[in-house]
């Protein structure tokens, strides 16, 4: 899965959530119904952090598109300078994901302190997998 | 012989059977006719999407129809919550999450010649 695609995901995680809370939320006002989803307070914080990503994504990528097009390269310099490329948008885009596992972890699994230990666990075994990519990236193994 | 719930008087017709059953009084047992309504939705469109797909072109896109049957349940238990009594608040964030959940899953299962 390359860089666009995995932006590409996330972004549209990010739609999905905002646009599946959204349609409850109108639904509720629309029809006055006996229970609605505007009356859980995590799932309001969960969508107000969803857009708040979502708004915190496009600002630090007009910014990041703002650093590359003003990107130059001195006189006798191999590389360029003032492009730091999508390092701030990675910031947004893990909370994006953070948010639904946060609000699934409340949800779904009760709060268990059980669970933050699997959560752990599989960051952790992601975090390795990226190292040995690095690995594999600078010395050929393992594969 | 005991039940886990209050069993309804069958005296009074299926309608009121049906309400006996959803408006179980509180600490008599559990209420099982609307989250396992919720679960046949999810399982009829999902089950029935995949073995249908399946058999029309060999393959079978999990996700997608996890995706569907999940929406598919998070607007039936809308609409259960027009009326009085039908659906809690709990069991509604339920089926939120869980599409959410559904969506998750499809947007990071996508291959490279795929949205």
């Amino acid at each position: 899965m390359g860089t666009i695609q995995i932006v590409g995901s996330i972004v549209m995680i990010a739609m999905f959530s905002i646009m599946i809370v959204a349609f409850g939320i109108q639904f509720a006002v629309d029809n006055s119904p006996s229970v609605s989803i505007a009356d859980d307070n995590e799932t309001m914080n969960f969508y107000s952090g969803q857009k708040s990503n979502v708004t915190g994504l496009k600002t630090s990528t007009n910014d990041e598109y703002q650093s590359i097009i003003e990107t130059t390269i001195p006189e006798g310099s191999d590389y360029p300078q003032s492009m730091a490329a999508f390092s701030k948008s990675d910031e947004s885009s893990k909370a994006v994901v953070e948010n639904v596992i946060t609000l699934v972890r409340t949800k779904l699994f009760g709060n268990d302190p059980t669970v933050n230990y699997v959560i752990t666990a599989a960051m952790g075994f992601l975090v390795l997998v990226l190292g040995l990519y690095v690995y594999k990236t600078i010395r050929g193994l393992p594969d | 012989m005991a039940y886990l719930y209050t069993i309804p008087n069958a005296t009074t017709g299926i309608d009121n059977i049906t309400y006996q059953i959803l408006n179980q009084p509180s600490g008599s047992g559990p209420m099982p006719f609307v989250p396992l309504t919720l679960v046949f939705v999810f399982f009829v469109i999902f089950l029935g999407g995949i073995s249908r797909q399946k058999a029309r072109t060999g393959t079978s896109d999990y996700a997608m129809w996890a995706v569907v049957a999940s929406m598919s349940t998070f607007l039936v238990a809308l609409m259960m919550s027009l009326g009085t009594g039908f659906i809690s608040l709990e069991y509604l964030i339920y089926t939120l999450v869980f599409t959410l959940v559904c969506g998750v899953w499809l947007f990071l299962d996508r291959r490279q010649s795929e949205i």
